[in-house]
């Protein structure tokens, strides 16, 4: 996995978590709209 | 993260989003859309506390839509943890706040199923069932719910 695979990795275990951990839910958009 | 402010903050108070571009690197978007088994964008997912999908919406919805489906999602991760009175709030809110959204029939069904899950009341169903005689009359929830007209 590139470096930008295992850092968005990171980044969404990390907002699980913190989804996990406050009680909420996650929300996931895949999106092809400009940044 | 999302242009309208009525949708950013229903998604800063609920959720904690996560956004997966099309031009992320093709190893992210490749790896990250088959695990969700997602085809197509926008989809958006609704996963619950322990990660589990809840509720998918595919493709561009206006705001007032967008926003129904956000909160019938809500209130689908609170049904199928079995807090249905949170689930009936929820459900209900989509009714109220959105009644010309396509979520609206299908709360105003899920709002009868609720209260009869979480009150065991099957006099719920049959008043759903009456509620679809005056509205969203031509919709598919409307057929489902007409098997309680005699509940």
């Amino acid at each position: 996995m590139t470096e930008n695979g295992i850092a968005w990795r990171r980044d969404a275990e990390r907002a699980l978590g913190e989804a996990k951990q406050h009680q909420k839910r996650a929300l996931v958009d895949f999106t092809a709209a400009p940044m | 993260m999302y242009p309208d402010e009525r949708v950013e903050r229903l998604v800063t108070f609920e959720f904690v989003p996560i956004r997966v571009h099309v031009r992320d690197a093709d190893d992210v978007y490749a790896h990250v859309s088959q695990r969700l088994n997602v085809q197509w964008t926008p989809t958006v997912l609704i996963l619950d506390e322990d990660g589990i999908e809840r509720h998918r919406v595919e493709g561009f919805l206006p705001v007032d839509d967008f926003l129904a489906q956000l909160k019938l999602g809500l209130a689908r991760v609170a049904f199928q943890r079995g807090a249905f009175d949170e689930a009936e709030r929820r459900f209900r809110q989509v009714v109220d706040e959105h009644p010309q959204s396509e979520a609206a029939p299908e709360a105003l069904y899920w709002i009868g199923v609720s209260r009869y899950k979480g009150q065991g009341d099957a006099s719920a169903l049959a008043e759903t069932a009456r509620a679809f005689s005056t509205r969203y009359t031509d919709s598919a929830w409307a057929k489902k719910a007409s098997v309680w007209r005699a509940a």
